[in-house]
């Protein structure tokens, strides 16, 4: 990062990332980002040496030694572990009961360990879920409280919401953007900057995963390299895990798609929007070739009743939540 | 909801959401546009109001011509940037139109005199008879103006002459005007200047008759214009009461763009009153105002604290050009906000005083090197630190 100027923060936090957006000297977006995980590590001496020594963010806990955020990855492949997740879900994970304390010390490394200093702090929260009562309060207060603690003065943001700010400058911040992270899609579509419905579906990465998995009989590690690397949502697969990809990436899309008609033919006072407005796509989950294509093809079958201009990605769909909610803490300040 | 109503909610939400568009799409910078937008949300949000009974397809029609047409005839805009989405046609057609520079002409009146004083009226030679039954004094006008230069410096010199007029309505008691309720009206009219007398509240009251009753001597200041800011070309004045004259006409204030209530007799004694003050003054025609126009809060740095005569004062029927294009100088001199509510109230006429004065601390802050946000800032600073010496100026007919 360049000089940063003493401002705002926009912060993503996500299931499977957390990243960090602040604003440089010369007014570029600069981003840091670190998995949201962690292992545990038996302490010895030599083992927080080596840690030391490699420069890897890590925590005593007792006679644990915590290793979180990027290198947490590595240390469970090395170590043959299960890396623990602070979040489930896109909300903080009530099972894990160092997860509060884990996504301090994460949010402290992504800012070098800075105090927060009362600077203005937007974070991202995810939508209720579609059709279930489920809220997200204690997610948001928690979190809340965590960064309130540690000398910032925060705000929640919408996830879908932040992706608007984010990317749509253009269209005066009118249109749907949607985030596929780990734990949820969400998805947000706005008029003039103001937040006009928000869902989320339960549907995203970790499903496809998990799903791809169960059919499979491999790894969800391995699920989600293949994922990663060499996948094209294109109809043509050349192995089973792929194939089986293909199929979970069309429910989620059909999910997010389905969810959204729902959603606006039960809104209730919708403004009237005279333009057609784009759908932009941001997040990990989106980041194969072909998903744009795939999503706007079910789109069109659905009948869609919005007009709408364009689906196309997110400039940097891994950090287009982050800069929304910076935008956001910007234009409050 | 009835024809009319119709019209009137179309028009007040499609122009809002087309000017806060238009407005939006020429803010470059994500932040600032954002800021811009989040500003105007409760303004959005009555977007989602509908009509609650179903309206026919005719009277979209019609009210969409008729508002096409106000559109064409009242608002002028700038060629706006082309946006990637496709416009309406509406919005198309006016960002062809360009908004006329707003700077108004000064033109000196005509010589006017007193050609006869009694001791119930005045009669001048342009035919404006001032009834003085109810004149009264209060306190000399004298007060101070401020460069209109970088510093804003204070004219050392204590001035007692005034330096413009402030245009008010009285928001009192209306009867119907015929002549079944004459005796309501000059009941309503006497008991009205009785109590403006009382709380030296304006210069003159013009009741709905038409008569021009002179209160509180002209070279006296009358408590009528509170916290306000107005500037010509070359002086910024601050709390008018002292350096404005206060013309008060017997009427309520309506929304912006619906017709004054104003009679024709009103309408007539309105505009030689001004004349004759012009003259005998050498005021400018850019000085002249409307309560509306001046007003601010400074507890929370919005204008319009009053909103009378907000978008639909009639000033070219008083001889005068539309003022209401002239930038506000609450806004662009010293950094005040306005909210949605006070654009409700005011209407498009004014609307083009507040793109103006944007423009102003847009270019500021461009020379200055500032962002926008923190060129307001250091405005609204100015006008703390000019202010406070102030004391009680500002005071209002209401005490506040």
């Amino acid at each position: 990062m360049g000089k940063v100027q003493q401002g705002a923060f926009g912060l993503d936090v996500g299931t499977s990332r957390v990243v960090l957006a602040q604003q440089s000297e010369g007014g570029r977006y600069d981003y840091r980002s670190q998995l949201n995980a962690f292992v545990t590590l038996p302490y010895s001496k030599m083992t927080e040496n080596v840690l030391r020594k490699e420069n890897i963010p890590h925590k005593v806990e007792g006679d644990q030694l915590i290793v979180h955020g990027n290198e947490s990855e590595r240390f469970a492949d090395l170590l043959q572990v299960e890396s623990r997740r602070p979040m489930t879900k896109g909300v903080l994970n009530a099972s894990e009961p160092a997860s509060s304390e884990m996504m301090k010390q994460l949010i402290n490394s992504l800012n070098n360990g800075e105090p927060g200093a009362g600077r203005s702090l937007y974070y991202s929260v995810p939508a209720a879920l579609l059709g279930e009562e489920t809220n997200v309060t204690y997610h948001e207060a928690t979190l809340g409280q965590i960064l309130r603690e540690m000398g910032y003065a925060p705000k929640a943001i919408n996830e879908g919401l932040a992706v608007v700010y984010g990317e749509m400058e253009e269209t005066n911040y009118s249109g749907i953007g949607i985030s596929c992270g780990g734990g949820l899609c969400n998805v947000c579509l706005a008029y003039l900057s103001v937040p006009v419905l928000s869902f989320a579906v339960p549907k995203a990465g970790d499903f496809i995963d998990q799903s791809a998995a169960q059919i499979t009989g491999e790894l969800s590690t391995r699920i989600r390299i293949t994922k990663e690397s060499n996948f094209h949502i294109n109809g043509h697969y050349s192995d089973k895990v792929q194939q089986v990809l293909g199929v979970y990436y069309d429910d989620m899309i059909k999910s997010l798609v389905d969810g959204l008609n729902h959603t606006l033919a039960n809104t209730r006072n919708m403004p009237r929007i005279a333009k057609p407005v784009p759908i932009v796509l941001s997040g990990g989950t989106v980041m194969p070739a072909g998903f744009r294509d795939r999503f706007e093809k079910i789109l069109k079958d659905s009948a869609f009743p919005l007009a709408i201009s364009e689906v196309r990605m997110a400039s940097d769909p891994l950090t287009a939540t982050a800069k929304g909610a910076l935008v956001a803490a910007l234009a409050e300040a | 909801m009835t024809v009319l109503a119709f019209t009137r909610w179309l028009a007040t939400t499609s122009l809002m959401r087309w000017w806060v568009e238009k407005r939006a799409s020429n803010i470059s910078g994500p932040v600032d546009r954002l800021r811009f937008l989040q500003t105007h949300q409760v303004t959005l949000k009555d977007l989602r109001a509908r009509p609650t009974v179903p309206v026919p397809y005719w009277v979209v029609l019609v009210s969409g011509a008729a508002i096409g047409v106000s559109f064409l005839g009242v608002v002028s805009w700038r060629s706006a940037k082309s946006s990637p989405v496709a416009a309406p046609a509406q919005a198309s057609e006016l960002a062809k139109l360009e908004r006329p520079t707003p700077v108004a002409k000064i033109t000196a009146p005509a010589k006017i005199w007193v050609v006869e004083s009694t001791g119930a009226i005045d009669t001048y030679s342009n035919g404006l008879r001032v009834e003085k039954k109810f004149a009264t004094t209060n306190r000399p006008r004298a007060y101070y103006a401020y460069k209109r230069n970088q510093d804003l410096e204070i004219s050392l010199t204590i001035r007692n002459q005034p330096a413009g007029i402030v245009f008010h309505t009285t928001e009192s008691h209306m009867a119907e005007f015929t002549p079944e309720k004459n005796r309501t009206l000059r009941h309503y009219g006497e008991n009205l200047i009785g109590f403006i007398r009382e709380k030296k509240a304006y210069n003159y009251v013009i009741d709905r008759f038409g008569r021009v009753f002179r209160v509180v001597e002209e070279s006296e200041t009358a408590f009528h214009a509170g916290q306000s800011t107005w500037a010509d070309d070359q002086w910024v004045y601050l709390n008018l009461n002292d350096s404005f004259v206060g013309v008060a006409f017997e009427t309520q204030t309506v929304k912006g763009d619906e017709s004054p209530q104003i009679t024709s007799g009103q309408m007539v004694a309105g505009r030689l009153l001004t004349e004759m003050l012009r003259a005998k003054y050498g005021i400018g025609a850019f000085n002249c105002p409307t309560h509306a126009q001046v007003s601010v809060n400074p507890h929370n740095m919005i204008v319009g604290y009053h909103t009378d005569w907000a978008g639909n004062f009639p000033y070219e029927e008083l001889g005068l050009p539309d003022n209401y294009a002239l930038p506000l100088a609450s806004v662009s001199i010293f950094g005040f906000a306005y909210d949605p509510a006070f654009m409700m109230s005011t209407g498009a006429r004014m609307w083009k005083g507040l793109l103006a004065a944007e423009d102003q601390i847009r270019e500021q802050a461009k020379q200055n090197g500032r962002s926008v946000a923190a060129q307001k800032a250091a405005l609204r600073e100015r006008y703390k630190k000019l202010s406070a010496p102030l004391g009680d100026s500002g005071k209002s007919a209401e005490g506040e």
